[in-house]
Order: structure tokens, then sequence, then C-alpha cells
């Protein structure tokens, strides 16, 4: 018996395992798949256990140290880490211009860029989920950030639309398909928080374990539509979109992640006149960095609170 | 002894008739039935222009289609004919999905995407199955991924309130996302913040 009674249907919540052994495509063992399970459930530890990232304080506004102002503020015993995810790879090419650029390219390109910024100017580690053009499943992708302990997760992606004039930059959060028994089980979660610690580790059960790691994002929907605010504002003023706003999608690679965490969807490629600019370094280099002064923003504010 | 013999010869067909009779209706009852309500389906789906004159074999649903102009889901209606079966009905829907737009509004799936199957549980979830073309010709981007996924969701759960909630399967199999961004291993509700105003 699960905890949420009868009619629950855990099957769902084993997908992040399931996955990997039902598509025979990519050939993962058995054995690799528990690896990755291992590692989430090592996110998922440290996530629920401290979750110092949520208690982001006065003293924290010390990350945003100047490097370029030699007045460097004292680093802390440990860098926190941004964890930039450059959307799909290898030969999961994503979406393709009329000209041939590939989203798996742009996204690369735009992620090395926002990484370098970041180092450059703050006090953070950040590691990229790929800094190469190799296929990375999303589990793997959420997987890093919980691994990394991430303080902030941003996905890279290049839109595509069936739209022919669709353009302009969007930034997503975490939409969850709720439905009345999903918003039970999270008022639950909600109102139990002490306790997930316990059930991690007082039952053996794998259901319990995969609700909990289903649900990471959900605890930090609030920070993740602040975050993609931020972005989003910093993206139009940079295009100058108006009336564009942060949007909410049941994006996989959110789902699992415990931090703040958006999807960036820098221009469309499916729109000539955006791809033209996206294959552009010049306006990588200003995507990247609109992104990061959201990201700044963000942590700025987050600091204040 | 000569005088018994047609006797116990006239038990005998009359037994081995008896039997046959007996075959003869557990293979009516068994096939007979199942067949008739094929029959009767498939003529009720092939031969619409039969009774769609008549009002109460007609009913009225609301499809979703993309709008070039705002990117949301705006509505066009359209007849179906009334079953009984929910799961009739949400099979036509979806078919008429895919036939696109009257008015000029974007389908948006790929043209050649067929609807393989189509299951509703007792708990008010359907599955419904594409064919590999949903995958094979789509753009791959969020927008389209999104306009994809809530075209058919919000269609369903919008006529029916029987369907609390939507899967998509592709090809018969439970996939992880459609072109790597909405995650198609939770089922889906209705969304009305995607519907135009
Ligand atoms: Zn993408």
């Amino acid at each position: 018996m699960n905890i949420f009674g009868r009619g629950f249907d855990s099957r769902r919540l084993h997908h992040i395992i399931l996955v990997a052994k039902r598509e025979p495509v990519k050939k993962k063992s058995l054995g690799f798949s528990y690896v990755i399970f291992i590692v989430l459930m090592f996110g998922v530890l440290a996530g629920t256990q401290e979750r110092p990232f949520l208690r982001v304080s006065v003293a924290d506004s010390a990350y945003l140290s100047r490097s370029r102002n030699s007045e460097r503020v004292p680093l802390p015993q440990r860098r926190r880490t941004v964890v930039i995810d450059p959307g799909h790879g290898g030969l999961e090419t994503g979406a393709k211009g009329k000209f041939g650029a590939l989203e798996k390219n742009i996204t690369l390109s735009i992620s090395k860029k926002l990484k370098a910024i970041i180092e450059r100017d703050l006090a953070f580690n950040v590691e990229l989920t790929r800094d190469k053009d190799v296929e990375v499943s999303l589990e793997q992708r959420t997987a890093l950030a919980n691994y990394h302990d991430a303080f902030i997760f941003i996905s890279i992606h290049a839109n595509s639309s069936f739209r022919k004039k669709a353009r302009g930059p969007e930034t997503y959060f975490l939409s969850l398909n709720a439905t009345d028994r999903d918003a039970r089980r999270l008022a639950y979660l909600e109102n139990n928080e002490s306790e997930i610690g316990d059930k991690i580790f007082g039952q053996d059960e794998d259901d319990i374990k995969m609700i909990l790691w289903d649900m990471a994002q959900s605890a930090y929907l609030e920070q993740s539509s602040m975050l993609a605010d931020k972005i989003q504002d910093e993206l139009n003023s940079l295009l100058r979109t108006k009336n564009r706003g942060v949007k909410q999608a049941p994006f996989f690679v959110l789902a699992g992640v415990a931090c703040p965490a958006v999807l960036v969807e820098t221009a469309f490629l499916s729109n000539a006149d955006e791809e033209k600019k996206l294959v552009s370094e010049a306006f990588q280099r200003q995507l990247a960095q609109a992104i990061f002064r959201g990201l700044v923003r963000f942590i700025r504010e987050y600091s204040n609170e | 002894m000569s005088k018994e013999m047609p006797d116990r010869k006239g038990l005998i067909i009359a037994a081995s008739l008896m039997v046959l009779l007996i075959i003869l209706v557990v293979v009516f009852f068994s096939l007979g039935t199942r067949k008739s309500v094929e029959l009767a389906t498939s003529s009720l789906l092939s031969n619409p222009d039969v009774d769609s004159s008549h009002p109460h074999t007609v009913k009225t649903i609301t499809l979703f289609f993309l709008s070039e102009k705002d990117g949301l889901l705006h509505s066009e209606e359209r007849d179906i004919l009334k079953s009984p079966s929910i799961s009739l009905m949400g099979r036509q829907l979806v078919e008429e999905l895919l036939i696109g737009s009257k008015n000029g509004m974007i389908c948006p799936f790929p043209s050649e995407t067929k609807l393989r199957e189509f299951y509703l549980t007792e708990e008010g979830h359907a599955y419904v199955d594409f064919s590999r073309e949903i995958r094979e010709e789509h753009p791959f981007g969020s927008e389209a991924d999104i306009a994809t996924v809530y075209s058919c969701v919000n269609s369903l759960t919008h006529n029916f309130s029987d369907i609390k909630l939507v899967s998509i399967l592709i090809d018969g199999r439970e996939s992880q996302t459609l072109g790597g961004h909405v995650d198609l291993t939770r089922p889906f509700v209705f969304r009305k913040d995607l519907i135009a105003k």
C-alpha cells in the first residue's frame, strides 16, 4: 500500500527509471539506470534535508562579488553551483531552421557564453550538463543538477512553432498537471516537510522515494517563477519584445530539479529572421548577457527577502 | 431386433441433431452478437448521411486549433455522431482534429499523423495513441510541443466531462517527450490559460 491510498497510480512515478529501461534505442543497461537512480536519490536527499539554497541570507550577497572591481569578498567555504543545461545534443538535434541551423549547436554555444560570464563576474561554480555535442538523457540532466546541489538550474533552448510568424523569447517554469489527487498529495508534502526525510530513510518502498523525486520542483515553483520573470524581463528589454510574459509548461527536464529552475526559449528557429540572428556569435552573447542580468537580479532580490 | 434398430437409429440421429443444435446456438450467441455490434457501430460510423439530419444523432463539439495571430488555441465547432460510448465519440473528435481547421487555423499535428487507438478507462483516463508521424515531422520546439498536446487534451476534456485525464502514446508506446520538452509520461489535464478569451 502506498501512503496516498487507493487508486494512486504509483506506476507513473517510476517513469524516471522505467523510461530508461523501456527505450531500447539508448541501450541502457539495468545497472546504468540504477546508477542514475542512486545519483537522483543522492540529489533528493541533499535537497530535502538541508535545502541550503532556500535560505539565502544577507551573507549571500557576498556571492555577487565582482572580480573586475578587485575588491573581492572572501569566498565562503563552499561555492554554490549554477547548472546550465544546453538543450538537446548528439543525434537528438532539437529544432532545425530553414537554413539548416540546429538547435543543439545554438544552445551549447549560448550556454558556454553564459558559463563564462557567470564565472567571470560571480563567485559561483558553473556546471554544464554537456560541453560537447553528445546525447544526454533528460534524467541525467536533472540528476546532475541535484548531484551538485544546484543553486539555480537554467535550461537553454531555441524555439520552433507551427506558426510561421512566431518570434521572440519565452521563459518557462514548470506547470503541474494538478489533478485533485495531485493537489492533495502536494499539500500533504508541503505540510509534512519534516517527515519527508524520515520517510526516505524509514521506508524501503520505492514509491515514496519516487514521489518525492517526482515532486522535487513543486517545492520551488515560487522561486522559479520569480527567476523566470527576471530573465524574461531582461530578454524583453534586449529584444524590445513587449507583452511577453512568463509561461508555464510540464517540461520533463524541470520536474525533478530540486532548486529554482527555468527553461529559456531564446528565439524561434522556425522564423527565418530569428534563425539568422541565432547563429551569430554577437546575438548569442547578447542573449547570454541578458540571461545573466536576470540571474543577478534574482539573486539580489532573493537575498533581500 | 429388427424392429428396435430404427428406433435406436432415430434416437442417435435425434441426439446428434440436438448436439448440433446446441453447438449452433452457442456459436451464434458467442460470435453472432459480437459481429452484429461491430456491424452496427461500423455502419454508424461509415454511413453518417443515413441519420445525421436527425438532430438526436448529432453532437456538436468544440475543437481547439492553433491561431497564427496569438499562438493561443481558438475554438471551432464540428458535428460528430452521437453515441452512448464516450470512447467512440472521443475517437471521432481526435479524427476531426487531425482533419484540420475549416476556418484557416493551424492544425498543430504533422499532416501524416493518424490516430491508431483510443482507450478510455472507467476512471476517465483517456489514452490517445498517435502514429509515429506525430514525431517524425514535428517542429521539435517547445511551443509546437505545447500546441500539439493541448489542442488534443483541451478538446477532449472540454467536450466530455467524463474525460478527466489524457495521456498521449506514440505508436502504441509511452514516450518520454514529443520533441524533447513536454513530459508525456504523466497524464494531462485541461489548461484554460492556453485558450484565447
Ligand atoms: Zn528544445
